[in-house]
C-alpha cells in the first residue's frame, strides 16, 4: 500500500476489496503493522489486536470471494477507545488502576461494527476515566501523554487521545471515540480529523465505561464527514445516513456563534459556509452557568459511578492530582446541588428546542486555537457550545476548516436532536469546497 | 511597527486572555483544597439561578 492509500475514504478501500486490488488480509495486516510500528509515537496505541484481526480478515476475504457483500464497512480495519470493553481482552478505561481489568463482554458498538464486516485491530489510548469530573495534565493517562501527530511538543487532545491522532497519522482508517464534555470534538479539532458527536441515546453505551450517564455520547472519528455517516449508521440504533441528503442548502438556517476574538482563519472558513447558499440567521449561546452545571453534573455522577474506587483508596493510584481531588470532592456534591444543576439543564434543553425552531445549525469553533503545549492543556478555550450542546444531549460534527502555524483548527457544527443528516450534509458540502482535511499530518 | 490585520487580532486575543487570567483566582496548591473550593462556588453560583417552581429536572425514567 502506499502513504496515500492509509488515508483513502472508507468508500474507495471498499470498492478495491470488492474489486480484489488487495485483500481483507493485507489490508489489516498494513495497518496493523503501522498501528504498532507508528502508535507508541504519539501513545496512541493501547492494545494491538493485528493476530485476532488476522484471523476476522480471513474470514471477510472468504465472504468477499463468495460476493457476499455486508456494506462499505466490510473488511475496513479501525481502532476503538480502550474505554469500550472486548471479551477476553483487557479494557483499562485509560487508567493503572484498571490495568489488568477484563471484562468478559463485548461492547454493543463493537458487536455491531463487527456485524458490518469492519475489523478491529487495535484499543486506543485515553485520557484515564475519560478524564473524570476533570484533569489538569497531558499526562492523565495509563498510556502517557497523547501526542499530536502534527508536532509531538503538543497535546492530542483527550479524552479520545489515541483515536484523534491514529486517526490523523493513518494508522486505523477510522476510530470510535467517546464524549461527555468534548472528548470528540477536542482532538478531533487538534488534530485535524473529523469527528462526530452523535444525539444523546443515539448509540448504545452498553459495553462503555460510565463517566456521567445522562450525558456520555459514543461516536465516530474519521477523515470526511462521508466517512463519519457510514460510520454512525454501522454503530446507531436508528439512523439512516443519507449521502443524497434531501434539502436544499438553501433552505437551512445557520447562525455563527462564539467567532469574537479567535483568529481569522475561523472567520475565512465561515465564507465557504456562505458561498454554500445557506441563509444566515441570528443567534447567541444562551445565557447559562454552564461550568457549573457541567462540573456538578458530572462531578456527581462519575464520583457515584467509582464511589467504591474512590472510598476504597484505589483512586489515589490514578496519575493525575486534580482528578484524584476531584473524584473524592465529587461524593460530597450535595443532592441539592445536583438536582439544581439538572433542573436548570431542563431549561438548557428546552431554550435549544427553542432555539432550533427558527434555525437548522449553529456553527462555532471546536475550539478557539490549536493544540496546547503539553505544558498547558487548558491554553486554547473552548466555545460554550461544547458544554452546552452536551447538556442539552445535541449532536456536533467537529470537521478541519484550517491551519494556524501549521496546526490543524476545527470548526464544530451542532444541530436538533437527530439532525446528524443535516450536519453530515453541510459538512460534506464543506469538505467539497475545501481540502482542510485531506492534509497530512509528517508522519 | 505596523501591523496586519490578523496580528492585530492576534494580540487583542492575548490581551483579552492575559486579562481574563489576572482575574481568575491563583490556582491551588492543595488540589484537595482547590476541589472543594470550587464545588462551593458552583455551588453558590447554582443557587443565584432562579427557577420556576415547575421545573423538573432533566431526567427520563424507563419504566
Amino acid at each position: 500500500m502506499t502513504e496515500a492509500d492509509f488515508f483513502s475514504p472508507i468508500s474507495d478501500l471498499n470498492a478495491r476489496l470488492k474489486k480484489r486490488e488487495f485483500t481483507a488480509v493485507e489490508l489489516v495486516r498494513d495497518f496493523g503493522e503501522r498501528l504498532e510500528k507508528l502508535g507508541p509515537r504519539y501513545n496512541a496505541l493501547a492494545l494491538p489486536l493485528t493476530e485476532v484481526a488476522l484471523k476476522r480478515a480471513k474470514a471477510v476475504d472468504d465472504e468477499l470471494k463468495r460476493e457476499r457483500y455486508r456494506g462499505p464497512l466490510q473488511g475496513i480495519p479501525y481502532g476503538a477507545k480502550d474505554l469500550l470493553s472486548l471479551a477476553g481482552h483487557p479494557t483499562t478505561w485509560g487508567a493503572k488502576p484498571y490495568a489488568a481489568q477484563v471484562i468478559d463482554e463485548t461492547a454493543t458498538v463493537l458487536q455491531k461494527l463487527d456485524k458490518t464486516g469492519s475489523i478491529l485491530i487495535g484499543k486506543l489510548a485515553m485520557v484515564e476515566l475519560a478524564g473524570g469530573p476533570s484533569y489538569g495534565t497531558a499526562g492523565a493517562s495509563l498510556f502517557g501523554p497523547g501526542l499530536n501527530p502534527w508536532d509531538r511538543t503538543r497535546w492530542s487532545g483527550g479524552s479520545s487521545s489515541g483515536s484523534g491522532s491514529a486517526v490523523a497519522a493513518g494508522l486505523v482508517s477510522f476510530a470510535l471515540g467517546s464524549e461527555t464534555n468534548g472528548s470528540i470534538l477536542t482532538p478531533s479539532a487538534f488534530c485535524g480529523v473529523t469527528g462526530l458527536r452523535p444525539t444523546y441515546g443515539l448509540v448504545s453505551r452498553h459495553g462503555a465505561m460510565a463517566c456521567a450517564w445522562t450525558m456520555d455520547k459514543i461516536g465516530p472519528m474519521c477523515h470526511s464527514a462521508e466517512d463519519c455517516g457510514l460510520v454512525l449508521q454501522g454503530i446507531a440504533d436508528n439512523f439512516y445516513y443519507t449521502p443524497q441528503y434531501s434539502r436544499k442548502l438553501s433552505d437551512l438556517k445557520v447562525a455563527f456563534v462564539d467567532f469574537e476574538g479567535v483568529d481569522p482563519a475561523f472567520t475565512a472558513a465561515t465564507q465557504v459556509i456562505r458561498d454554500t447558499g445557506v441563509q444566515i440567521a441570528q443567534a447567541a449561546v444562551p445565557a447559562f452557568p454552564y461550568g457549573a452545571l457541567v462540573s456538578t453534573i458530572v462531578g456527581s455522577e462519575v464520583s457515584s459511578v467509582f464511589e467504591s474506587f474512590i472510598t476504597s483508596g484505589q483512586v489515589d493510584h490514578l496519575a493525575d492530582a486534580q482528578q484524584i481531588a476531584e473524584l473524592k470532592a465529587g461524593l460530597k456534591i450535595p443532592a441539592k446541588d445536583y438536582l439544581k444543576a439538572m433542573r436548570i439543564r431542563s431549561l438548557v434543553k428546552q431554550k435549544f428546542r427553542e432555539l432550533f425552531e427558527d434555525i437548522d445549525v449553529i456553527i462555532a469553533p471546536s475550539r478557539n486555537g490549536v493544540a496546547p503545549k503539553l505544558s498547558d492543556i487548558h491554553g486554547a478555550p473552548a466555545s460554550a457550545l461544547i458544554p452546552a450542546g452536551n447538556l442539552a444531549g445535541l449532536p456536533a460534527l467537529s470537521i478541519p476548516c484550517g491551519f494556524i502555524d501549521s496546526l490543524p483548527i476545527g470548526l464544530q457544527l451542532v444541530g436538533p436532536a437527530l439532525a446528524e443528516n443535516t450536519l453530515l450534509a453541510l459538512g460534506r458540502e464543506f469538505q467539497n469546497r475545501t481540502d482542510w482535511h485531506k492534509h497530512r499530518p509528517p508522519v | 511597527m505596523k501591523l496586519n490585520r490578523r496580528q492585530l487580532m492576534k494580540a487583542a486575543a492575548s490581551a483579552s486572555a492575559l486579562a481574563a487570567r489576572a482575574q481568575q483566582p491563583a490556582p491551588e496548591a492543595d488540589p484537595t483544597k482547590a476541589a472543594r473550593d470550587a464545588n462551593q462556588r458552583n455551588s453558590e453560583t447554582l443557587a443565584k439561578f432562579e427557577v420556576p417552581m415547575s421545573t423538573e429536572p432533566a431526567f427520563q425514567f424507563k419504566a
